[in-house]
């Protein structure tokens, strides 16, 4: 039953992440640091965002041959979710300056 | 007489609640306490209901003087509170009582005393809040309680303490059901009911409770940190000692958000259970309904920030709150297109509950509609505290959970009755109901655009005629509503005594709850019965005769005791015969004597409530001691199987509840961690300045005895061993604590500090006394064990955040 | 509509909300129809055609809400981005928040300090700085601008402009306490000039009525208000220099005027604004009411 929901579950940890790092990031000032012609700490959070997508997607892609299980479709399904979502956040990441109040 | 009536003799004698008074007060069977559960919940919303009447006077017109500004205070936050802890939340937990162990085809709940103490404990605190009313103390800092106005500098009165000790009592009540929920759902379905065709409704149960178990106890802490601040002078919300009022609002709305779809989902599986009944075909898309609510429970993590969007956290931690928020919509989606596909290619047809099912789209939808509205950063920033935000709660919790509640308790009325609901007296309620509901909510959207504000107890001319005449229409339109819920009830309670008889299965519904006389006897089944598919009934019509004959596991009660199966996670396989309490005292007292030690703490009377928590212990003492095999496992004739009973097994719903009681601690412990790093954040120094760390030594010593303790029980199995390991554990932390340079009264380091201490204090207490317990009672060890380790592990983590990390920051 | 209206908007921020408040209305109303409209064909029509189910789940549930939402989400974004985003050289105002009322500070030189009235210049980007001295407030100006909490041992900012000249309401948010829905001030967006002339006779100290400046600290009243020229510095009720040029008292309540300001000081406010802080203060002797009340008509 864990396997199924895994991806759930690396999209909850990509969030927490995320979110603590962006409140620390702000904290310790690395937005003010440059790195690859932007800041140092929108770049962490795009990395984070890619690798998440890619585990994700990775989760999903095994879940497929398994996909007329019910575990392996509610896999599937989940990381389409989760993909999503993740996307979701990543939005906002490449849009906005990371500590403006 | 037949050999079914002896069956039917036998489980009467063993299940019945005693006779009269004294059964009241001792019964601990599903059936009963879900249905006191579903009725007090009812008392709660006519009471909050009321409140809402009187609101909305005096809101009816620009300056009106019906309800005074401190009673007005009061009303809205007793309403918010009433409606969301001591209405929504019970009356889904009495639905989930009764009905499930029916739909899985169980007998009871696994825990039952557990479930009549949690509803002694939902009594006493609902009561023990509307008594603050009696005092003229009624708390009045909003149902959400921000800090610093319900600290004791703003709200010196009683008022936060009635709501904090009693919502607090009433949430162990939630908890005690979802984990008895977890067990049952898990453990105790019906033989060959795979968990990938039990009924939907277990499906969002189950993730409900889940979610309980991560979302209730952040509240909890938060509570018991706002208590401890208030009685006793830590700091950990005031900014002056270094404390954050941010940190109340994280906690509660770590509660808060996911307690919205813990009400919700519920709810929304009774859709998932009434709609393909009146479609009359299999719901469609159940794998995307399951992979939807588990989207749903994880995704509802991530919302609780905005409600914060204006407290001025940066735009882009805000904006990952706003996706989720975004993002949490795509599974209702599937579950509504779903929904609307098995109509679609059903053959529906109307009653009743399929009436509320429908207003229930439109209002859902509604809410659903303007949730995304405001799950957008700047728009939020508008409307944020406004009536519009007002409308929307209000679309969404009365639209997601009062009308399929209400089509619930229409749709299971001849299950409980054996009548039918009045078809047009029914129908005159829900237009009551959906015409009053909208006429009143409706307009709020546009008042809090004009400029409404919530929780304001008068508003001046200055709005404008358009503000008044809004406010006109959903005050009027509020007490049609209010009509609607007075008919809703009258035609319940006439259908109940009065209604037509009801045939057997009168919707040709496929659940298992069908499957037993109505009204259903105290035992449910005759027989337990094999389940092959997803529709039971539909695929077997004749199941119900043969269960009624006798024709499945355990029939009758041979031996005199109440049991029930326990079965395999999976597949449903038996695995055991759960042999489970009958009618008692234990609940009540317990219940009774922790109300006491609260009311005593409340009155700052400490030793007698300290006196009282050993009354508590010794009578919780007293209920696990009379639970199960003491010494030896039995075996018992299941028919066709010959199964173990419960005591000792791996499989042993004991050692599986207390697995998710584990749960609920670590979340508790995380939630407490995760407050110790948020004030660190904001702090300068760490320990601060003028503030002393504990003791090195003391903190390695208790670290030893702690590993010893979990290492004894774990490759010796001696659980004396362990428990002297423990006291050493113990000692040396009250020493530490006493030998603390740092005041919890002056800092909220130290205040954080003592409380993450004493907190896995009182959890190696408990350990030790499970492991001098388990000296008496073998069969207990692996309960102790998996506790034990849970607290050793703890400790350590615990140690880690104290000792190590201001080292290594 | 009432200058409390966050529709009727006279500010580039409130205007931008505004704008994605009607995308919404518009897009949510199509969509309730479209989903009601499903749902009324799936329940009443008997002869419908076959329905794929997992590309309707799929489509309608999933991919449909997420390419909408994914739009929505990267418009709102934008919205936010262009609200917050700071101005060159800002009209920088700070705002503490009282149970009740609000202090507004103007820093610089001479300082200026008011209470519940904003003034503000057209055409000028305003950053305000919130602070609280209690509990937590809110500041909601719905035509200007959204709202941003006022929270204690925290610096928040409200980034807003006017667009034209006029009066506006502005409210607390957040539920504070017991006159909550008392707790209002003005926002007066004026014209640069009118604005400067506004600043700088506020600026200057009026001439002081000894005898009168003498029964105000001697009833207490310096206690808790400032009154510049005379050593009345009290700093826990709102600064009273100036009181009779403001427009309102108690926080909005009550228009400014010889009635109202008598009652309002015999029973400090607590008429019309029961359980007003500083509730003790009421005065009972009429002579005392009338001497204040006189002193304080002249401070313009």
């Amino acid at each position: 039953m864990l396997a199924a929901i895994t991806p759930m579950i690396t999209w909850a940890v990509y969030f927490v992440v995320v979110y603590a790092v962006q409140g620390l990031g702000c904290d310790q000032a690395w937005n003010r640091s440059l790195l690859l012609g932007t800041n140092a700490l929108t770049l962490t959070l795009v990395v984070l965002t890619v690798a998440a997508l890619a585990l994700i997607t990775w989760q999903g892609a095994r879940a497929w041959p398994r996909r007329s299980g019910f575990q392996g479709r509610v896999a599937f399904a989940l990381a389409v979710l989760a993909v999503l979502a993740t996307a979701f956040t990543g939005i906002p990441i490449v849009m906005l300056e990371p500590c403006v109040a | 007489m037949t050999a079914a009536d002896v069956y039917r003799e036998q489980l009467e004698r063993t299940w019945s609640n005693a006779p009269g008074w004294r059964g009241q007060l001792t019964a601990v069977n599903h059936s009963t306490i879900g249905l006191r559960y579903i009725v007090t919940s009812l008392a709660f919303l006519l009471a909050g209901g009321m409140l809402a009447m009187f609101m909305r006077l005096q809101l009816g017109w620009s300056d009106q003087s019906v309800l005074d500004h401190e009673t007005y205070n009061q009303f809205v936050t007793m309403h918010g509170t009433t409606m969301m802890f001591l209405f929504a939340i019970p009356l889904l937990e009495g639905i989930a009582l009764y009905l499930l162990p029916k739909m899985i085809g169980a007998r009871d709940m696994p825990f039952p005393r557990l479930t009549a103490f949690g509803y002694w404990c939902y009594l006493f605190g609902g009561v023990f809040l509307y008594t603050s009313f009696a005092f003229d103390a009624a708390p009045a800092s909003g149902w959400f309680m921000y800090t610093p106005l319900s600290s004791i500098e703003y709200t010196p009165g009683l008022g936060s303490d009635f709501w904090l000790l009693g919502i607090t009592l009433a949430e162990v009540a939630a908890v005690g059901a979802a984990v008895e929920i977890i067990v049952a759902v898990l453990k105790n379905r019906a033989p060959g009911m795979a968990i990938t065709q039990m009924p939907l409704f277990a499906w969002y149960l189950l993730v409900t409770a889940f979610m309980i178990v991560f979302g209730f106890p952040p509240l909890i802490l938060g509570s018991v940190l706002l208590e401890i601040e208030r009685a006793f002078g830590f700091a950990f919300f005031d900014p002056a000692r270094g404390g954050d009022p941010l940190l109340w609002q994280h906690l509660f709305w770590l509660f808060g958000h996911p307690e919205v779809y813990i009400i919700f989902l519920p709810a929304a599986g009774v859709v998932s259970t009434v709609l393909p009944v009146f479609a009359r075909r299999p719901i469609v898309a159940y794998t995307w309904i399951v992979l939807a609510l588990i989207g749903t429970a994880f995704l509802s993590f991530g919302l609780w920030v905005h409600h914060m969007f204006t407290v001025g956290i940066p735009l882009l931690a805000l904006s990952f709150f706003s996706a989720a928020s975004m993002g949490v919509a795509l599974p209702m989606g599937v579950q509504v297109f779903a929904w609307i596909a098995t109509l679609w290619t059903g053959k529906p047809w109307l009653r009743a509950p399929m009436r509320f099912i429908l207003g229930f789209f439109f209002i859902f939808v509604l809410g659903g509609l303007t949730g995304v509205m405001v799950a957008l950063v700047p728009f939020d920033w508008q409307v944020h505290d406004t009536h519009f935000i007002v409308a929307h709660l209000h679309y969404v919790l009365i639209g997601g959970m009062l009308f399929p509640c209400f089509a619930a308790v229409y749709y299971w009325l001849p299950l409980l009755s054996g009548r039918l609901p009045d078809e047009g007296f029914s129908k005159v309620s829900f237009w009551l109901l959906f015409l009053g509901f909208n006429a009143t909510f409706l307009p709020m959207h546009l008042t809090g655009l004009l400029g409404l504000p919530r929780r304001v107890y008068t508003y001046g001319e200055a709005f404008g005629p358009a503000m008044q005449w809004l406010n006109l229409v959903s005050t009027a339109a509020g007490f049609v509503f209010a009509l609607g819920v007075v008919a809703f009830i009258v035609s319940v309670v006439l259908g109940w005594r009065h209604g037509t008889r009801a045939p057997a299965n009168p919707w040709g519904a496929a659940t298992l709850e069908w499957a037993m006389p109505t009204p259903p006897p105290v035992y449910n089944f005759v027989s337990i019965p094999t389940i092959a598919s997803r529709d039971p009934l539909w695929d077997e019509p004749l199941l119900t005769e043969r269960l009624a004959e006798g024709q499945g596991f355990l029939r009758g009660a041979p031996r005199g005791t109440r049991e029930m199966l326990g079965t395999s996670m999976r597949a449903g396989a038996p695995e055991l015969v759960v042999e489970i309490s009958g009618s008692t005292w234990l609940p009540l007292g317990t219940a009774i004597a922790l109300f006491a030690a609260i009311v005593m703490f409340m009155v700052k009377w400490y030793w007698v409530s300290g006196g009282l928590l050993l009354v508590v212990l010794a009578l919780v003492l007293a209920w696990l001691w009379t639970t199960g095999d003491r010494l030896q496992r039995r075996e018992i004739d299941a028919d066709p199987l010959v199964l173990p009973t419960q005591a000792g097994s791996i499989h042993a719903p004991g050692l599986w509840g207390t697995a998710v009681f584990v749960l609920v601690s670590g979340t508790l412990l995380a939630s407490l961690v995760f407050a110790y790093f948020y004030l660190w954040l904001d702090a300068d120094a760490w320990p601060p300045v003028g503030q002393g760390a504990l003791p090195m030594v003391l903190g390695g010593a208790a670290l030893i005895a702690l590993l010893g303790a979990g290492a004894l029980l774990h490759w010796l199995r001696a659980a004396g061993l362990a428990a002297v390991a423990l006291a050493v554990y113990l000692v040396c932390v009250t020493i530490a604590l006493t030998g603390f340079e740092a005041s919890p009264r002056e800092h909220a380091y130290a205040s954080v500090v003592s409380v993450l201490v004493g907190f896995h204090a009182v959890h190696a207490g408990i350990a030790l006394i499970m492991c001098v317990f388990t000296m008496l009672r073998p069969l207990a060890l692996r309960i102790a064990a998996l506790f034990t380790h849970y607290v050793v592990g703890a400790g350590v983590l615990m140690l880690a955040v104290i000792y190590l990390f201001p080292a290594v920051q | 509509m009432s200058n409390y209206s966050a529709l009727a908007a006279k500010g580039p921020v409130a205007d931008a909300i505004a704008t994605t408040w009607w995308i919404m209305f518009w897009g949510a109303s199509a969509v309730l129809l479209l989903v009601m409209a499903l749902l009324f064909y799936a329940m009443y029509r008997s002869n419908k055609p076959r329905l794929r189910t997992r590309a309707f789940v799929f489509g309608g549930g999933l991919v449909f809400p997420a390419v909408t939402l994914a739009a929505l989400l990267i418009y709102g974004t934008g919205v936010g981005e262009r609200i917050t985003r700071s101005a060159d050289s800002p009209l920088r105002v700070e705002v503490t928040g009282h149970q009740w009322w609000w202090e507004v500070r103007y820093p610089g030189e001479p300082a200026v300090v008011t209470a519940n009235e904003l003034h503000v210049p057209v055409g000028v980007p305003v950053e305000l700085t919130l602070h609280s001295s209690d509990v937590i407030h809110s500041l909601w100006i719905p035509s200007l601008a959204g709202k941003v909490d006022l929270i204690p041992g925290r610096t928040n900012l409200h980034r807003f402009e006017a667009s034209e000249a006029g009066r506006f309401g502005g409210q607390c948010a957040e539920l504070c306490g017991a006159q909550h829905a008392l707790m209002k001030l003005t926002i007066v967006a004026q014209p640069q000039a009118e604005f400067d002339a506004w600043r700088a006779a506020r600026a200057t100290t009026p001439p002081v009525d000894v005898a009168g400046a003498r029964a105000f600290a001697d009833a207490g009243c310096a206690l808790c208000h400032r009154v510049a020229g005379t050593d009345a510095d009290g700093t826990d009720g709102p600064d009273l220099t100036h009181l009779a040029a403001r427009a309102t008292l108690g926080a909005d309540t009550v228009p400014n005027g010889p009635e109202h300001l008598r009652t309002w000081l015999a029973s400090h406010g607590a008429t019309v604004k029961p359980d007003n802080t500083g509730a003790g203060y009421a005065l009972s002797d009429p002579a005392l009411v009338e001497a204040l009340a006189r002193y304080l008509e002249h401070s313009r």
